[in-house]
Protein backbone atom coordinates (compact mmCIF):
# COMPACT_ATOMS: atom_id res chain seq x y z
CA UNK A 1 0.00 0.00 0.00
CA UNK A 2 0.91 3.28 -0.83
CA UNK A 3 2.14 5.28 2.40
CA UNK A 4 0.86 8.95 2.68
CA UNK A 5 3.16 11.38 2.87
CA UNK A 6 0.99 14.68 2.16
CA UNK A 7 0.39 17.34 4.47
CA UNK A 8 -1.93 19.93 3.36
CA UNK A 9 -2.87 23.49 4.88
CA UNK A 10 -6.24 25.03 4.57
CA UNK A 11 -5.96 29.30 4.93
CA UNK A 12 -8.91 31.58 4.07
CA UNK A 13 -7.26 34.54 2.07
CA UNK A 14 -10.92 36.83 1.61
CA UNK A 15 -14.49 35.86 2.10
CA UNK A 16 -14.69 34.50 -1.16
CA UNK A 17 -11.25 32.42 -1.21
CA UNK A 18 -9.70 29.79 0.13
CA UNK A 19 -6.35 27.92 -0.43
CA UNK A 20 -4.73 24.88 0.10
CA UNK A 21 -1.08 24.49 0.28
CA UNK A 22 -0.11 21.13 -0.88
CA UNK A 23 3.27 19.93 0.98
CA UNK A 24 4.65 15.87 0.23
CA UNK A 25 3.35 13.19 -2.67
CA UNK A 26 -0.32 13.20 -4.08
CA UNK A 27 -0.83 9.78 -5.03
CA UNK A 28 -3.70 7.23 -3.88
CA UNK A 29 -2.74 7.15 -0.49
CA UNK A 30 -3.59 11.37 -0.34
CA UNK A 31 -7.36 10.89 -1.13
CA UNK A 32 -9.18 11.07 2.49
CA UNK A 33 -6.91 14.14 3.32
CA UNK A 34 -7.22 15.75 0.13
CA UNK A 35 -10.99 15.38 0.79
CA UNK A 36 -10.63 16.40 4.35
CA UNK A 37 -8.93 19.43 3.22
CA UNK A 38 -11.29 20.61 0.15
CA UNK A 39 -14.46 20.24 3.18
CA UNK A 40 -12.71 22.43 5.27
CA UNK A 41 -11.60 24.77 2.31
CA UNK A 42 -15.05 25.22 0.76
CA UNK A 43 -17.05 27.08 3.50
CA UNK A 44 -19.87 28.86 3.32
CA UNK A 45 -19.57 31.94 0.66
CA UNK A 46 -16.50 30.25 -1.07
CA UNK A 47 -16.38 30.82 -4.97
CA UNK A 48 -13.18 29.51 -5.53
CA UNK A 49 -10.47 27.45 -3.99
CA UNK A 50 -6.47 27.79 -5.58
CA UNK A 51 -4.63 24.44 -5.14
CA UNK A 52 -0.60 25.60 -4.08
CA UNK A 53 1.69 23.51 -5.23
CA UNK A 54 4.57 25.33 -4.45
CA UNK A 55 5.68 22.83 -1.93
CA UNK A 56 4.42 19.51 -4.04
CA UNK A 57 7.47 16.99 -4.06
CA UNK A 58 5.31 14.35 -6.57
CA UNK A 59 2.31 13.38 -8.04
CA UNK A 60 1.68 10.40 -9.75
CA UNK A 61 -1.07 9.73 -12.07
CA UNK A 62 -3.99 8.25 -8.91
CA UNK A 63 -2.99 11.87 -7.90
CA UNK A 64 -4.35 13.26 -10.99
CA UNK A 65 -7.30 11.00 -10.77
CA UNK A 66 -7.87 13.08 -7.02
CA UNK A 67 -7.62 16.16 -9.09
CA UNK A 68 -10.69 15.17 -11.52
CA UNK A 69 -12.74 13.90 -8.43
CA UNK A 70 -12.03 17.42 -6.67
CA UNK A 71 -13.10 19.36 -9.41
CA UNK A 72 -16.36 17.67 -9.69
CA UNK A 73 -16.76 18.42 -6.23
CA UNK A 74 -16.26 21.87 -7.31
CA UNK A 75 -18.66 22.18 -10.10
CA UNK A 76 -21.38 20.90 -8.10
CA UNK A 77 -20.93 23.01 -5.43
CA UNK A 78 -20.56 26.23 -8.29
CA UNK A 79 -17.04 26.66 -7.06
CA UNK A 80 -13.85 27.34 -9.35
CA UNK A 81 -10.77 25.43 -8.91
CA UNK A 82 -6.97 26.96 -9.70
CA UNK A 83 -3.43 26.06 -9.99
CA UNK A 84 -0.89 27.74 -8.26
CA UNK A 85 3.15 26.89 -8.51
CA UNK A 86 3.24 23.97 -10.45
CA UNK A 87 6.50 23.29 -11.71
CA UNK A 88 6.91 23.23 -15.60
CA UNK A 89 6.29 19.31 -15.76
CA UNK A 90 3.31 19.52 -14.04
CA UNK A 91 1.94 21.74 -16.24
CA UNK A 92 2.81 20.15 -18.84
CA UNK A 93 0.78 16.94 -17.44
CA UNK A 94 -1.90 19.29 -16.92
CA UNK A 95 -1.63 20.01 -20.74
CA UNK A 96 -1.66 16.55 -21.79
CA UNK A 97 -4.61 15.55 -19.18
CA UNK A 98 -6.67 18.70 -20.12
CA UNK A 99 -6.99 19.03 -16.91
CA UNK A 100 -5.59 22.72 -17.70
CA UNK A 101 -9.02 23.20 -19.25
CA UNK A 102 -11.10 22.81 -16.13
CA UNK A 103 -8.70 24.10 -13.41
CA UNK A 104 -7.20 27.72 -14.33
CA UNK A 105 -3.29 27.58 -13.45
CA UNK A 106 -1.61 30.33 -12.04
CA UNK A 107 2.31 31.13 -11.31
CA UNK A 108 1.61 32.65 -8.16
CA UNK A 109 -1.40 32.68 -5.12
CA UNK A 110 -1.80 36.23 -5.18
CA UNK A 111 -2.43 36.10 -9.44
CA UNK A 112 -4.90 33.06 -8.73
CA UNK A 113 -6.50 34.90 -6.12
CA UNK A 114 -7.79 38.16 -8.46
CA UNK A 115 -8.34 36.05 -11.93
CA UNK B 1 35.61 2.83 -8.56
CA UNK B 2 32.64 3.71 -10.21
CA UNK B 3 30.04 5.99 -9.61
CA UNK B 4 27.09 4.71 -7.87
CA UNK B 5 23.73 4.49 -10.29
CA UNK B 6 21.85 7.42 -10.13
CA UNK B 7 18.21 6.72 -8.72
CA UNK B 8 15.72 6.86 -11.40
CA UNK B 9 13.83 10.35 -12.17
CA UNK B 10 10.27 9.71 -10.97
CA UNK B 11 8.96 12.42 -13.60
CA UNK B 12 10.50 9.68 -16.30
CA UNK B 13 7.33 7.76 -15.76
CA UNK B 14 5.52 10.55 -17.38
CA UNK B 15 4.83 10.27 -20.72
CA UNK B 16 6.59 13.23 -22.21
CA UNK B 17 5.26 17.11 -23.00
CA UNK B 18 3.69 17.53 -26.00
CA UNK B 19 2.48 14.00 -26.54
CA UNK B 20 0.33 13.20 -29.10
CA UNK B 21 -1.44 10.03 -30.55
CA UNK B 22 1.23 8.86 -32.82
CA UNK B 23 0.78 5.29 -33.54
CA UNK B 24 4.33 3.55 -34.27
CA UNK B 25 5.11 0.13 -36.26
CA UNK B 26 2.62 -2.44 -35.63
CA UNK B 27 2.04 -5.70 -36.97
CA UNK B 28 0.42 -6.19 -40.29
CA UNK B 29 -2.78 -7.64 -39.11
CA UNK B 30 -3.57 -4.53 -36.99
CA UNK B 31 -6.29 -2.64 -38.25
CA UNK B 32 -4.79 1.17 -37.59
CA UNK B 33 -7.74 3.93 -38.27
CA UNK B 34 -9.05 6.25 -35.97
CA UNK B 35 -6.44 7.17 -33.38
CA UNK B 36 -3.27 8.60 -35.75
CA UNK B 37 -3.10 11.85 -34.68
CA UNK B 38 -6.25 12.28 -32.84
CA UNK B 39 -5.78 14.55 -29.46
CA UNK B 40 -6.55 13.26 -25.84
CA UNK B 41 -9.75 13.16 -24.38
CA UNK B 42 -9.67 13.28 -20.79
CA UNK B 43 -12.22 12.79 -17.98
CA UNK B 44 -12.45 16.36 -17.56
CA UNK B 45 -14.97 16.98 -20.83
CA UNK B 46 -16.92 15.00 -22.34
CA UNK B 47 -20.99 14.45 -22.88
CA UNK B 48 -21.99 12.58 -19.70
CA UNK B 49 -21.33 12.41 -16.31
CA UNK B 50 -18.00 11.18 -14.85
CA UNK B 51 -17.79 7.43 -13.56
CA UNK B 52 -15.66 5.60 -11.59
CA UNK B 53 -15.47 2.28 -11.63
CA UNK B 54 -13.32 -0.03 -9.75
CA UNK B 55 -12.61 -3.72 -10.57
CA UNK B 56 -10.29 -5.87 -8.57
CA UNK B 57 -8.73 -9.59 -8.80
CA UNK B 58 -7.41 -11.01 -5.78
CA UNK B 59 -4.30 -13.70 -6.44
CA UNK B 60 -5.21 -17.14 -4.89
CA UNK B 61 -2.34 -19.45 -3.89
CA UNK B 62 0.40 -17.14 -4.26
CA UNK B 63 1.29 -13.87 -2.97
CA UNK B 64 3.40 -12.52 -5.79
CA UNK B 65 4.92 -8.65 -4.66
CA UNK B 66 2.67 -6.03 -5.99
CA UNK B 67 5.90 -4.69 -7.81
CA UNK B 68 5.86 -8.01 -9.60
CA UNK B 69 2.33 -8.39 -10.83
CA UNK B 70 2.10 -4.41 -12.11
CA UNK B 71 5.73 -5.58 -13.96
CA UNK B 72 4.66 -8.58 -15.81
CA UNK B 73 1.08 -6.58 -16.29
CA UNK B 74 2.94 -4.20 -18.25
CA UNK B 75 5.34 -6.51 -20.26
CA UNK B 76 2.40 -8.80 -21.17
CA UNK B 77 -0.34 -6.54 -21.09
CA UNK B 78 -1.44 -7.62 -24.79
CA UNK B 79 -1.93 -11.02 -23.79
CA UNK B 80 -4.19 -10.80 -21.34
CA UNK B 81 -7.65 -9.29 -23.76
CA UNK B 82 -10.34 -11.62 -24.19
CA UNK B 83 -10.65 -13.68 -27.47
CA UNK B 84 -11.66 -11.76 -30.01
CA UNK B 85 -9.73 -8.68 -29.07
CA UNK B 86 -6.39 -7.26 -29.76
CA UNK B 87 -3.44 -4.86 -28.10
CA UNK B 88 -0.86 -3.53 -30.47
CA UNK B 89 1.40 -1.24 -29.43
CA UNK B 90 5.27 -0.83 -31.04
CA UNK B 91 7.45 -2.94 -28.66
CA UNK B 92 4.20 -4.45 -26.88
CA UNK B 93 5.41 -3.00 -23.58
CA UNK B 94 3.58 -0.25 -21.79
CA UNK B 95 5.89 2.34 -21.53
CA UNK B 96 5.08 5.72 -21.16
CA UNK B 97 4.01 7.95 -23.75
CA UNK B 98 3.55 4.67 -25.92
CA UNK B 99 0.26 4.67 -28.40
CA UNK B 100 -1.73 1.38 -28.36
CA UNK B 101 -4.55 0.47 -30.99
CA UNK B 102 -6.86 -1.80 -30.06
CA UNK B 103 -9.12 -3.73 -32.43
CA UNK B 104 -12.18 -4.74 -30.43
CA UNK B 105 -14.89 -7.13 -31.13
CA UNK B 106 -17.88 -5.93 -29.35
CA UNK B 107 -20.00 -8.31 -31.50
CA UNK B 108 -19.53 -11.39 -33.59
CA UNK B 109 -18.41 -9.82 -36.98
CA UNK B 110 -18.28 -6.36 -35.51
CA UNK B 111 -14.83 -4.73 -34.98
CA UNK B 112 -14.19 -1.40 -33.26
CA UNK B 113 -10.66 0.12 -33.64
CA UNK B 114 -9.32 2.32 -31.13
CA UNK B 115 -6.96 3.83 -29.21
CA UNK B 116 -4.87 4.84 -26.38
CA UNK B 117 -1.96 6.48 -24.32
CA UNK B 118 0.14 5.35 -21.98
CA UNK B 119 -0.18 8.93 -19.25
CA UNK B 120 1.82 6.96 -16.46
CA UNK B 121 4.10 4.00 -15.86
CA UNK B 122 6.15 2.94 -13.47
CA UNK B 123 6.73 -0.14 -10.88
CA UNK B 124 3.62 0.91 -8.78
CA UNK B 125 0.71 1.90 -11.14
CA UNK B 126 0.19 2.88 -15.02
CA UNK B 127 -2.20 4.54 -16.45
CA UNK B 128 -3.98 5.14 -20.01
CA UNK B 129 -5.82 8.25 -21.80
CA UNK B 130 -8.21 7.63 -24.55
CA UNK B 131 -8.29 9.72 -28.16
CA UNK B 132 -10.80 11.59 -28.70
CA UNK B 133 -13.58 9.76 -30.78
CA UNK B 134 -13.12 6.78 -28.44
CA UNK B 135 -16.69 5.64 -26.59
CA UNK B 136 -15.80 7.33 -23.90
CA UNK B 137 -12.88 10.27 -22.30
CA UNK B 138 -11.27 9.03 -19.52
CA UNK B 139 -8.22 7.54 -17.72
CA UNK B 140 -7.48 4.20 -16.35
CA UNK B 141 -5.28 3.30 -13.86
CA UNK B 142 -3.95 -0.14 -13.35
CA UNK B 143 -2.44 -1.00 -9.97
CA UNK B 144 -1.50 -4.10 -7.39
CA UNK B 145 -1.28 -3.98 -3.52
CA UNK B 146 -1.35 -6.43 -0.62
CA UNK B 147 -4.46 -6.47 1.37
CA UNK B 148 -3.78 -5.73 4.88
CA UNK B 149 -6.20 -7.77 6.35
CA UNK B 150 -5.58 -11.06 4.13
CA UNK B 151 -2.29 -10.04 3.09
CA UNK B 152 -3.21 -11.70 -0.14
CA UNK B 153 -2.04 -9.67 -3.41
CA UNK B 154 -5.02 -7.80 -5.05
CA UNK B 155 -4.59 -6.21 -8.66
CA UNK B 156 -6.86 -3.70 -9.46
CA UNK B 157 -8.32 -1.55 -12.43
CA UNK B 158 -10.02 2.24 -11.94
CA UNK B 159 -11.10 4.10 -14.15
CA UNK B 160 -12.70 7.74 -14.65
CA UNK B 161 -14.62 7.83 -17.57
CA UNK B 162 -17.11 10.47 -19.38
CA UNK B 163 -19.35 9.30 -21.79
CA UNK B 164 -18.96 11.07 -25.71
CA UNK B 165 -22.18 10.75 -26.29
CA UNK B 166 -25.63 9.91 -25.52
CA UNK B 167 -25.78 5.94 -26.18
CA UNK B 168 -22.57 5.32 -24.30
CA UNK B 169 -24.07 7.39 -21.66
CA UNK B 170 -27.12 5.21 -21.49
CA UNK B 171 -25.52 2.30 -22.11
CA UNK B 172 -23.58 3.23 -19.29
CA UNK B 173 -26.15 3.92 -16.74
CA UNK B 174 -27.15 0.62 -17.61
CA UNK B 175 -24.51 -1.60 -16.91
CA UNK B 176 -23.00 -1.99 -20.47
CA UNK B 177 -19.43 -1.89 -18.90
CA UNK B 178 -18.96 -5.75 -19.37
CA UNK B 179 -17.07 -6.26 -21.91
CA UNK B 180 -14.80 -3.85 -20.44
CA UNK B 181 -15.01 -5.42 -17.15
CA UNK B 182 -13.88 -9.05 -18.98
CA UNK B 183 -10.27 -7.48 -19.23
CA UNK B 184 -8.30 -9.11 -16.81
CA UNK B 185 -10.26 -12.31 -16.54
CA UNK B 186 -7.71 -14.81 -18.35
CA UNK B 187 -4.82 -15.74 -16.00
CA UNK B 188 -1.73 -14.07 -15.82
CA UNK B 189 1.67 -16.20 -16.66
CA UNK B 190 2.87 -15.54 -13.39
CA UNK B 191 -0.34 -16.72 -11.52
CA UNK B 192 -1.58 -19.99 -14.03
CA UNK B 193 -5.65 -20.31 -13.08
CA UNK B 194 -5.58 -18.14 -10.35
CA UNK B 195 -5.76 -14.86 -10.93
CA UNK B 196 -9.62 -14.05 -10.72
CA UNK B 197 -10.73 -15.73 -8.13
CA UNK B 198 -12.39 -12.46 -6.70
CA UNK B 199 -13.82 -9.34 -9.05
CA UNK B 200 -15.90 -6.54 -7.82
CA UNK B 201 -16.59 -3.75 -9.08
CA UNK B 202 -18.14 -0.34 -7.66
CA UNK B 203 -19.35 2.61 -9.46
CA UNK B 204 -20.01 6.31 -8.65
CA UNK B 205 -21.38 8.65 -10.95
CA UNK B 206 -20.25 11.96 -10.24
CA UNK B 207 -22.50 14.20 -12.23
CA UNK B 208 -21.06 17.81 -12.60
CA UNK B 209 -24.27 19.48 -11.90
CA UNK B 210 -25.98 16.54 -9.84
CA UNK B 211 -26.30 13.76 -7.75
CA UNK B 212 -23.47 11.55 -6.70
CA UNK B 213 -24.93 8.34 -6.69
CA UNK B 214 -23.44 4.91 -6.12
CA UNK B 215 -23.89 1.06 -6.12
CA UNK B 216 -21.45 -1.99 -5.11
CA UNK B 217 -22.70 -5.06 -6.97
CA UNK B 218 -20.77 -8.43 -7.19
CA UNK B 219 -19.90 -10.07 -9.81
CA UNK B 220 -18.97 -13.07 -10.09
CA UNK B 221 -15.90 -14.19 -11.14
CA UNK B 222 -14.34 -15.44 -14.06
CA UNK B 223 -11.24 -17.58 -13.11
CA UNK B 224 -10.26 -20.14 -15.85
Amino acid sequence: MVKSTIALTVRKINAQTSVIDIKGDVNAAADAALADAYAQASGQGIRTVILNFSGMDYMNSSGIGLLVTLLVRAQRQKQHLRACGLSEHYQEIFNLTRLNEAIGIFADEAAAAVA
Amino acid sequence: MTNPTPPPDRDDAWAKAGSQFNVGTLPKDAININVQGKRVAGPVKGFGALWQKTYTARFVGTKPDPNTVIREWRAHFGDFWPKGNRFFTEGSRVDPGAVAVLNLSPAPGATVVTGIMVLFADDEQFTFLTPEGHMFGGMITFTARVDEETSDTIAEIQALIRANDPFIELAMALGGTMQRTSIGRRPSPISPGILAQQQHRRRRKSASTGVCAGRKPAISSAAR
